[in-house]
């Protein structure tokens, strides 16, 4: 009875996110006309694929969509990488390691850095990149999220939650640092690591301003920058091919999201240390 | 220990590599392109004593994100299948972004577009920074006359004698109106004085459909409707050393505005774009906006009319117009490549049909006369109004200086505040702005 | 434990050193440029930045000028936003993630996967999609309020409803996000101390108390400062919702910051008021901190 009610109430919740999202799906299929006239209807009168097809075939914005998605999966996945490596081994040192030096100075400058306002940083970042020569290439694109806190402050939030004592047993059992990093912190943070993994992703992903400034040539634009170029042309509302362009961005992250999340299960009694 | 040191080691070194090799390929890649650019012009440069045209490419930054975009690639296009000594690079930038992107640009020289569009208020602002140069030398060497573009724009951009801008076209507000609509409420023609308007729109309400006569906006495109309603009104917005958008002749007209709300004519709670939402619904008969919305209704197939926007005002004709102007960056000092873009402004002063066929006015008075143009139902009834468009106040930081504007009108239409009230708000904030 | 050596000094640095370097050079470098042009009288598109000294921060702090006004009306409505919108986003956020524990696993993954979808829409998609459903007079939600028979509600154009929109467009954006750091928060809790638990016969509301808040401590301290971090930097809402109004009642501080920047060209006047805006933010997460680990120690 209990469960029932919850589950009621979680179909209740899902319908509210999912609507807005329904509609996007449905204008996409639209075209122009019905898209900016029938406005709120869920179902398409004359469904088309056109939308879709136009943007694939390049027909929008002078290059063929496929290549700026496949710039945004390269930036993602190598940005999320670094990030991923980094942050842990960062957040690893700051949570675990007693002896690591200025601790107590880099820890409060890490997390102190995430509260700077991007426009603070935006245009020296740039002036930087253009005195490295960097503009326009996908350096460029990549390493700037590298040097974002958020992964070290979340991952030392997890890490200093872990239990003391299955590090201690490690140590006695002879496990250097490397080693209690890798075989037994990492094995046990798979979910919070995926986690960041598709936060990470999303951020890079998602971001547009950035891409927009570092790259001059349309080949090297990523996909959202793309997107938010249409969705600027104020001298347009083509909701159908703008909806349609969103819902193909969209899709790597949820699938993504979808393979990610079998993770997101209890950690502590998968890591087997119990 | 050791070992993982050594592990740790190797693989921070395997990793610096790989992103140095992703990089370094990358940034060769990217790279090129510029690179050959430069080295182009760089030739180019050397020899620029020789009289034979030496090949020159041109980068072209353009605003143009919307449907527009695809007009200047097809004339871009066109230029360069025409001939083949200039390469004209077409670079369409997020409209939203386009002025940081290009001070961007300009200050960090790299990457600058050696041609670019820009609005023709803009222009005085950056002629004061000292980033655009005269074109006078380069339009005389191409035969391009000052006398072949309508006055307005050329006046404004003529700054110390010297010519910083040739125009594409013109932007006036224009009035859309549903001829549906107007069919149903036995209306023939559109209005145009403020008696004609007030009955129409009257006429035009149905509360019962829930159609009105006229959606008052207020956000967007207040910043074209307003102008013009003052300076029909005989008001001013900067009477040449203050603002004055709350004298007498502005108030009236913000509170014409919020009356047609009073009066139902124009639901109240406008928000963001909801006007243009009911017109294309057919819930709104008559839109006040530019000529860039063409081809949105065209899509929506609306059948709709356009015409110039009525007197309003008590004092005469006038309308606040933009218009889209070629400039030249200072810095673009190649010869070659400053031939090659006269040689493409001649052409598109004559070629520039495309362009109109956006939906756009064209500012070039061969274009304009071609019966071509004329035969552009919409576009020449635009150019109708070129006789007494007026563009923003030629003062430094305009923009900063009238944004106040925006929100207390907003808050006047939505009867937050009283017309004078909210006047008189903005003008004290915008005098702040100036003094700063 | 024993006393360290140098050498195990110097492998831990080593785990640092990576990010350590990255920070210095994409982060660090642009902060100290940044607060350099915020001494200057810089304009991106003049040659000479002049020196000013602290001229651009006393301007900020000076009643009646510009900047002072900028910054106070700005900051003003910001922090309305994150009054608003942090305790809901924590709240609801922990509310989604306890729900969805709650659930029977099969269809536990289904339901994460729909409250999450939101949060991977860009900024100006998520725009137009609410601008419709609010539209004063064609949106989605006031035609069900009028089948209900109830008044339309002008959500984007009248105070308190603005704040209700842009707060329920917030949630329904970014809640996904706290919800899965708490889920992945709530699954680190070891299962043994709720099972003892529930031997010394506690309820659910209990176990809650005295088990899961404690344990997620760190976690909830986590999402509480990157939310209200987040919903200080709140720009695409109101800028794209509401653009600022009604009046400039939801104009937030960062718009003006961006405004002063490029708009009015002065980076170095923006460059300063964004410093004293990561100044307060700094101060309030500090405070945060202070709240959550102070009582311990």
């Amino acid at each position: 009875m209990k469960k029932t009610l919850l589950v009621l109430v979680a179909i209740i919740i899902a319908v509210v996110f999912l609507l807005p999202l329904i509609w996007m799906l449905s204008t996409s299929f639209k075209n122009d006309f019905e898209a900016l006239a029938g406005q709120l209807s869920l179902i398409p009168k004359k469904p088309t694929f056109d939308n879709y097809l136009d943007g694939l075939k390049g027909n929008l914005m002078n290059v063929p969509i496929t290549r700026w998605i496949a710039n945004s999966l390269f930036v993602g996945t190598a940005g999320t990488a670094i990030v991923l490596l980094f942050s842990s081994m960062a957040a690893y040192a700051l949570a675990r390691l007693q002896d690591l030096p200025f601790k107590k100075l880099m820890f409060p400058m890490f997390i102190g850095s995430m509260m700077i306002p991007g426009v603070l940083t935006f245009l020296p970042m740039y002036l930087e990149f253009n005195t490295l020569g960097w503009i326009n290439t996908y350096a460029a694109l990549i390493f700037p999220y590298s040097s974002g806190a958020f992964g070290v402050f979340l991952l030392f939030q997890f890490f200093t939650a872990f239990p003391k004592e299955i590090e201690e047993a490690a140590r006695i059992d002879g496990a250097n640092k490397w080693q209690i990093y890798s075989r037994i912190l990492l094995p046990a943070s798979v979910s919070i690591m995926v986690t960041l993994a598709i936060f990470t992703f999303m951020g890079i992903y998602n971001d547009f301003v950035w891409p927009l400034y570092s790259t001059t040539s349309p080949e090297m634009r990523t996909i959202t920058a793309g997107i938010a170029m249409m969705a600027q042309g104020s001298y347009t509302q083509a909701y159908g091919k703008l909806m349609s362009m969103t819902v193909i961005a969209t899709l790597p992250v949820f699938i993504i999201f979808i393979i990610g999340q079998r993770s997101f299960v209890k950690a502590i009694t998968q890591a087997g240390v119990k | 220990m050791k070992k993982s040191m050594k592990l740790l080691g190797t693989s921070l070194i395997a990793l610096s590599l790989v992103a140095a090799a992703g990089c370094g390929s990358n940034s060769n890649n990217g790279g090129n392109d510029a690179g050959q650019t430069n080295s182009g012009t760089n030739a180019a440069a050397g020899n620029s004593g020789d009289t034979k045209a030496e090949k020159a490419d041109i980068l072209f930054w353009t605003p143009f994100s919307g449907a527009d975009g695809e007009f200047m690639k097809k004339i871009v296009e066109k230029y360069n299948s025409s001939q083949d000594t200039y390469k004209v690079k077409l670079v369409i930038q997020p409209n939203g972004e386009y002025y940081k992107l290009l001070d961007v640009a300009l200050s960090a020289g790299k990457d600058r577009p050696d041609l670019a569009i820009m609005h023709v208020d803009q222009i005085p602002t950056y002629v004061n920074k000292d980033q655009l140069q005269p074109m006078d030398d380069l339009a005389s060497a191409a035969a391009i006359n000052k006398t072949d573009y309508v006055e307005a724009p050329v006046n404004y951009e003529t700054i110390d004698g010297k010519w910083y801008g040739i125009p594409l076209d013109i932007h006036p507000l224009v009035m859309y109106y549903n001829k549906e609509l107007f069919e149903k409420a036995g209306i023939t023609a559109p209005p145009t004085n403020r008696a004609e308007f007030d009955t129409a729109v009257e006429k035009l309400t149905d509360k019962s459909k829930g159609t009105y006569g006229y959606v008052v906006p207020t956000l967007w495109p207040q910043q074209f409707i307003f102008p013009t309603l003052v300076w029909q009104n005989g008001g001013d917005l900067w009477n040449g050393t203050d603002v004055a958008y709350n004298s007498p002749e502005a108030v009236e007209m913000v509170q014409w505005m919020r009356g047609l709300v009073d009066k139902g004519v124009s639901p109240g709670n406008v928000q963001q774009d909801g006007e243009n939402t009911l017109f294309l619904q057919g819930k709104n008969a008559i839109q006040f906006n530019g000529p860039w919305m063409k081809g949105q209704f065209d899509e929506a197939g609306i059948n709709y009319g356009v015409a110039p926007v009525p007197q309003i005002g008590k004092a005469k004709q006038a309308v606040y117009a933009g218009s889209h102007n070629f400039v030249l960056p200072k810095g673009v000092t190649d010869a070659n490549v400053v031939k090659g873009i006269g040689d493409f402004l001649k052409y598109v002063s004559t070629n520039s049909m495309d362009w109109a066929a956006s939906g756009q006015a064209l500012a070039s008075k061969p274009m304009l006369e071609s019966a071509e143009f004329k035969a552009l139902d919409m576009q020449s009834n635009v150019a109708k109004s070129f006789d007494y468009v007026q563009f923003a106040p030629n003062v430094l930081n305009w923009g900063t200086i009238i944004d106040p504007v925006w929100g207390e009108l907003s808050n006047a239409i939505l009867g937050k505040k009283d017309a004078q009230k909210a006047m008189d708000d903005a003008v004290a904030k915008s005098r702040q702005a100036m003094k700063k | 434990m024993v006393k360290s050596s140098l050498q195990s000094r110097l492998t831990s640095t080593l785990f640092v050193l990576p990010y350590l370097l990255s920070f210095c050079a994409f982060l660090l470098i642009p902060i100290l440029y940044g607060v350099y042009i915020s001494f200057h009288d810089f304009e991106l598109l003049s040659d000479s930045h002049k020196f000013v000294g602290f001229d651009n921060y006393v301007k900020i702090f000076t009643p009646g000028t510009y900047l002072f006004d900028q910054f106070t009306t700005g900051l003003w409505n910001t922090l309305q936003f994150v009054l608003y919108s942090v305790p809901l986003l924590v709240i609801l956020g922990l509310a989604l993630a306890l729900l969805l524990n709650q659930l029977p696993k099969r269809i536990r993954g289904l339901f994460r996967t729909f409250y999450f979808m939101p949060y991977a829409i860009s900024g100006s998609v998520m725009a137009v999609i609410w601008l419709m459903m609010f539209d004063t007079n064609a949106g989605f939600i006031n035609g069900f309020l009028a089948k209900l028979h109830i008044n339309p509600v002008a959500w984007l154009t009248d105070l308190p409803w603005v704040w209700v929109s842009l707060v329920l467009t917030t949630l329904w954006w970014t809640i996904g996000f706290n919800m899965i750091i708490f889920t992945n928060a709530l699954n680190e809790v070891p299962e043994d101390y709720y099972e003892a638990a529930s031997i010394d016969g506690a309820n659910a509301w209990r176990k809650f108390v005295s088990i899961t808040l404690p344990s997620i401590r760190p976690v909830m301290l986590f999402i509480i400062i990157t939310s209200t971090i987040a919903s200080f930097n709140v720009y695409a809402q109101p800028f794209l919702l509401t653009r600022g109004g009604p009046g400039d009642s939801t104009k937030v501080l960062l718009m003006n910051v961006l405004d002063e920047a490029f708009k009015g060209k002065q980076v170095g006047s923006a460059s300063a008021m964004a410093i004293m805006m990561a100044v307060i933010i700094i101060i309030i997460s500090a405070v945060q901190y202070k709240i959550a680990y102070g009582r311990k120690e």
